[in-house]
């Protein structure tokens, strides 16, 4: 055997070794495996900024895999990019999960936890560098399979069960399409080499199409988002933070790595792909209105979200193929500017998601309330992340919202068909809609959770988190905060970078016009000129909430999730398939009630009416095909002869 | 940029009015935007007397005016206070929804006439059409979004102010008899309408064509 | 730099009196209907310092976002009020995006819901509830009738769109009519005035600003009325704006002149809104869809006169 093979190989083997003992012990020294993994973080931080644009690649032979084909990575301005967005939120977890962890001692396996995350980050760099397709499918499918183990950390519980198994269909699913398309590409181009892959001609469309739907079922697009709401809230909270934060992005790399840089040149594909995404953000955002389990809130934000930057991409397809090189690498900065900011205020929602369920031991907003009073650290945290979801500046995601809407607005007069016109207006229309949704969705979720009364002893004896879950929370708050009021600087270094790597020929950097920094200023300073100026003027006086004199308020005449959402459910109920009945009873029972029921129900409508009547008829399928496996050794001789003999005739055919 | 000539422009305006009748249920906020649309309706067929120098249309434009702007409008609302109906409940689709939809049928039909032959020597080009087109279209839409048998009485008028419309802006006027017969047409279909709506009443004690179906056998 | 300085001082100025100059002509306006006297012009500037002056009483449920939230808000608006070419003239500012400035509004609008649900008051929130629905409806309208304007001047930049220089927009009256329009019918919902809420009454189950700032007193209170004045005065203003462009001959006038119009046109519209609060009623709540739409249709259209490429 050649030595340098073994020489290379040894460390991949002493990893393989180190987290098979690490998965046994159930007990272990979490300090130092956050610590490890907080220097990969930083290393892979500094190490893709300092590549930058530089295009880089290598090849290695694995020993599994040696002879057959090298594993060839690449790495460049795009990758470097997503593997700064993954090392971000890997911090965090670094910083969340010991805490976490110790929390859940009881009903979570730390070894398991700790090696299924390394083979899960790791397997995301490696997806994100790899430059051809065997090797992106290999760590694809470690990803997926790790990721889906982590989601059953939990496993004793039936729902998490559920959950899993959801989700690994949807990834068994998108591995299939995402292996068709690749070797329908192989079929055309003769290469696994994704540099060599051009969707510029007809006969490539089809597998273009299947390339971008298997990518949209792992991210969460609508109508295949379905596992998300399942898969968030079953995870624990650091892995959830990984998935949201990390792993979405992952497929929109994809389809930016794959479909744009390989000239996808058919404008209905794009279309398509808009439709998808502005579909999916308004979904997603009006499911999230009515959920009531904050994590499950938090998935279909990522809906939206995810939606979101599927629109932005697809309209860079659209304005490459139009040849428009300004409008294309606006959206295209507004689409990774987006992952990341998504990465990091979704990273933060949900590690202060998580940090409530430990402390409050429920993430039921019909239990929470008031946490404001016992955990004022997370509270303002999680209004940072709040208003950061709900795009407001001067934080972060503001600065990539307004760069979709600028791209979107552009090409208004660019473009010279109307019916692109009309599209883009539409589009900025719907994203209003779905801001207005976001903004009512987190006013929501922030109020019920931390403002007013407890509404219930969980809450009410709910206490600070530990320094290091906090620690995360005031890590991803803060750099909401740094990239909001950096964006132009952000902006333009990130679009300098992904012009260099798609080699467009740009007038301009899209600059984002709007001094955020200045406007942080201001705001900051007259908001403190005020609050001085006013301040000690007049004594304060506390006393209870007018309760009409009718004595002291209950926690349970407050608003609740549900009753705040209602007038908007009521609106969309024809999506939501939203349905109220109040039912009064007693003696005299329209004026003096005795009780008064009220029900609200919500079927989601592409479950039951799309999904569970497909699954009846695949499992009837099923059972018929169930016939054939009969069971007896010679029935199934009998299909090994018959199978035989026809593929020999075949042959002998041909 | 688009030039519009005056007569365009009335004729557009009336299109716009006729989409907002959609957006209210009210009957008589119904009537009185009806009445408004056929006063522009009438103008523009007044301009188009001056190029093509036929003052026969003049007196069309007087006719229109008063008849169908004014008369029309007003028996409408006589037979409206007979039967005491004043709200119409909408059927289908809400009626913010819908006027929404004629709004954008407006830009469809703009979208659709582009592609017509213009012909030369009328008043107005295909932007005209644009208006008939999307009249006639809103007043199908009202008729579909509505419940009353009033109510379609007046989308039945909107869409035949679309077809005048169209023949207004594609023509070169059409002969005074035709046109007067058309109007004594209109005029008197709407009264017996009307009047038919009000036996309607009195026999079933409403006037909900939803319900018209339990005449089918 | 003097008149750079005069600006200032004017904007200044229009920034502290045209709040109070509004509110005080629909208050008279509706007094003078109501065959009553009716308060000064100028009363709720007293209104104002008096209740500055005031104690307060917090909620004791409520924490600190209840007290900060009036104070992010009145920054905001006044943010707004500097970017937002709502009088003829302005002092130096940076770009004023336009969606900058719809997300600075949504950005006001959530603290206020946040206090609103801060003290655990049952009508603060359904108040909330209530605005929240109200904006989500409303402001596609104002966006999209703002989008049409600068899709046909080709730029999002709200001061350049305004400004009188812009020949995208100069000849084009129909659209700016239709967006004034959208942008009144719009400011109206987005302020609690008339068709859709009643500011002075005080019944907490119909009303939607009133409720949420129920719990307000003293110098907060006088925080979020001065907010609340100042946002109207924006709103108007601009619509103001609009309706003096749609008249080609405004454009070439001196700037005194245009700033003249502008008073006038806002005292109009203040007087208009005095009159159309004393004749119309309050809207059923589930009727209010139906006013906002006429908001959206107008965008709508101007939207379609954008989509051509404007229309003379």
């Amino acid at each position: 055997m050649d030595p340098s093979l073994l020489y290379g190989n040894l460390p991949i083997v002493l990893g393989v070794f180190l987290i098979a003992f690490l998965s046994t012990r159930k007990r272990l020294n979490q300090n130092f495996l956050s610590l490890i993994l907080l220097s990969l973080a930083c290393i892979l931080i500094v190490g893709s900024i300092c590549s930058g644009s530089s295009a880089q690649r290598w090849s290695t032979e694995l020993p599994i895999l040696s002879g057959i084909f090298p594993l060839t990575f690449l790495s460049d301005g795009l990758s470097s990019l997503f593997l700064l967005i993954l090392a971000v939120v890997s911090v965090g977890i670094a910083l969340l999960s010991p805490g976490y962890l110790s929390h859940r001692q009881d009903r979570l396996h730390a070894g398991h936890y700790w090696s299924a995350t390394f083979i899960f980050v790791l397997s995301m760099c490696a997806v994100i560098l790899s430059a051809d397709a065997i090797t992106f499918l290999v760590f694809w499918e470690l990803m997926s399979i790790t990721s889906c183990v982590l989601v059953a950390t939990d496993h004793h519980q039936h729902s998490v069960q559920k959950s899993a198994l959801i989700y690994l269909g949807a990834t068994r699913i998108a591995t299939a399409l995402l292996s068709a398309g690749f070797l329908w590409m192989h079929a055309i181009s003769g290469s696994w080499c994704f540099e060599s892959w051009h969707f510029n001609a007809a006969n490539s469309y089809g597998a273009a199409v299947l390339i971008l739907i298997g990518f949209c079922i792992k991210s969460g697009i609508w109508p295949f988002h379905i596992w998300l709401p399942y898969a968030y809230p079953a995870a624990p909270a650091p892995v959830s933070v990984l998935m949201s934060g990390a792993m979405i992005n992952i497929p929109l790399y994809g389809i930016i790595r794959i479909l744009l840089c390989g000239d996808l040149n058919s404008s209905e594909i794009a279309t398509f792909a808009l439709l998808l995404g502005s579909i999916s953000a308004f979904w997603g955002i009006l499911f999230a209105l009515v959920q009531n389990d904050i994590k499950r809130l938090l998935a279909y934000s990522s809906v939206e979200n995810v939606g979101l930057i599927l629109m932005a991409i697809s309209l860079a397809i659209k304005a490459r193929i139009a040849n428009l090189p300004d409008i294309c690498l606006m959206a295209l900065t507004a689409a990774t500017f987006h992952c990341l900011n998504h990465g990091v205020f979704k990273a933060l929602l949900f590690s202060s998601a998580g940090i409530i369920d430990t402390q409050a031991h429920t993430r039921d907003l019909r239990h929470l309330g008031g946490l404001v009073r016992a955990m004022p650290y997370t509270t303002a945290c999680f209004l940072v992340g709040a208003l950061a979801a709900c795009c407001l500046p001067p934080l972060n995601g503001f600065a990539s919202k307004w760069l979709l809407f600028q791209s979107l607005f552009r090409s208004i007069w660019e473009s010279h068909s109307l019916l692109d016109r009309g599209t883009c207006i539409a589009a900025i229309c719907l994203l209003s809609i779905v801001s207005g949704l976001t903004l009512a969705s987190f006013t929501k979720v922030t109020a019920v959770c931390f403002l007013g009364k407890s509404r219930s002893n969980r809450s009410e004896n709910a206490k600070e988190c530990r320094a290091g879950m906090l620690a995360a929370q005031i890590y991803f708050a803060t750099i909401c905060v740094v990239l909001g009021v950096s964006a132009p600087y952000v902006t333009h270094s990130l679009s300098r970078v992904l012009a260099d790597t798609l080699h467009l020929n740009f007038s301009q950097a899209p600059t984002t016009a709007i001094n955020t920094p200045l406007m942080a200023l201001l705001l900051c300073a007259l908001f403190s000129l005020i609050y001085i100026s006013f301040s000690s003027r007049s004594p304060v006086r506390s006393y209870s909430t007018w309760d009409c004199g009718f004595g002291p308020l209950s926690a349970r005449s407050q608003v609740t999730s549900d009753s705040f959402a209602q007038p908007l459910a009521r609106i969309f109920s024809p999506f939501l398939q939203y349905q109220t009945e109040i039912e009064l009873s007693g003696k005299d029972r329209r004026h003096f009630p005795e009780t008064i029921n009220a029900k609200t129900r919500m079927v989601s409508l592409l479950e039951s009416r799309v999904y569970l009547p497909a699954l009846t008829i695949i499992s009837h399928l099923a059972k018929m095909l169930a016939r054939f496996q009969a069971g007896s050794i010679h029935i199934y001789l009998l299909y090994v002869c018959i199978t035989l003999v026809l593929l020999l005739l075949l042959s002998a055919k041909l | 940029m688009i030039v519009l000539t005056n007569i365009e422009l009335t004729v557009l305006m009336s299109a716009v009015l006729a989409a907002l009748m959609v957006g209210s249920v009210h009957l008589r906020v119904n009537l009185w935007l009806y009445g408004a649309t056929t006063i522009l309706i009438a103008i523009a067929t007044g301009l188009t007397a001056y190029p093509n120098e036929e003052p026969s249309l003049l007196l069309i434009a007087l006719l229109i005016a008063g008849l169908k702007s004014i008369a029309i409008p007003l028996f409408l609302a006589w037979t409206m206070d007979r039967i005491h109906v004043h709200r119409d409940l909408g059927a289908l689709v809400a009626p913010p929804i819908a006027m929404h939809s004629s709004i954008l049928l407006l830009g469809l039909s703009f979208l659709l006439t582009q592609g017509l032959p213009t012909p030369s020597g009328t008043g107005a080009g295909w932007y005209g059409a644009s208006a008939g087109i999307s009249l006639v279209l809103t007043g199908l839409l009202l008729m579909l979004t509505r419940r009353l048998a009033i109510s379609q009485i007046i989308g039945f008028l909107v869409i035949e102010n679309g077809i005048y419309v169209f023949a207004l802006t594609q023509t070169r006027g059409m002969p005074l008899i035709i046109e007067m017969g058309i109007l004594l047409d209109v005029l008197v279909g709407v009264m017996l309408a009307g009047l038919l709506t009000f036996k309607i009443q009195e026999t079933f004690e409403h006037i909900d064509i939803a319900k018209l179906t339990d005449l089918k056998d | 730099m003097i008149t750079e300085l005069i600006h200032w001082l004017f904007f200044l100025l229009s920034v502290l009196l045209a709040p109070i100059v509004i509110l005080g002509t629909i208050r008279k306006t509706k007094a003078r209907l109501q065959a009553r006297r009716g308060a000064p012009i100028l009363q709720a500037a007293f209104d104002l310092i008096r209740l500055a002056q005031k104690g307060e009483t917090v909620s004791s449920t409520a924490s600190w976002i209840f007290r900060a939230a009036s104070t992010i808000g009145l920054c905001n608006v006044l943010l707004i009020s500097w970017l937002v070419p709502w009088l003829s003239f302005a002092p130096w500012a940076p770009p004023a995006d336009l969606f900058l400035v719809v997300y600075l509004f949504a950005m006001s609008r959530i603290f206020t819901l946040l206090a609103a649900l801060d003290t655990g008051s049952a009508f603060g929130a359904f108040g909330a509830s209530r605005e929240a629905t109200l904006s989500l409806l409303v402001e596609p309208a104002a966006l999209l009738g703002l989008v049409a304007l600068g899709a046909t001047s080709r730029t999002s930049d709200l001061r350049e769109i305004f400004s009188f220089t812009n020949t995208h927009l100069q000849m084009n009256p129909a659209i700016w009519l239709l967006v004034g329009t959208a942008i009144i019918l719009s400011s109206l919902v987005e302020l609690s005035r008339m068709p859709i809420d009643d500011p002075t009454t005080h019944l907490e189950l119909t009303m939607v600003h009133e409720a949420m700032i129920l719990e307000a007193s003293g110098r907060n209170l006088a925080i979020i009325e001065f907010t609340h004045a100042l946002r109207m005065s924006v709103l108007f203003g601009l619509s103001v704006q609009c309706f003096m462009r749609a008249a080609p001959a405004v454009w070439k006038l001196p700037e005194i002149i245009q700033a003249m119009i502008t008073i006038i046109g806002l005292l109009t519209i203040a007087m208009a809104v005095g009159v159309f609060e004393s004749l119309a009623v309050k809207l059923q709540w589930r009727r209010i869809p139906e006013f906002i739409a006429y908001a959206i249709t107008m965008s709508l259209l101007a939207a379609l006169i954008a989509v051509a490429g404007g229309i003379v």
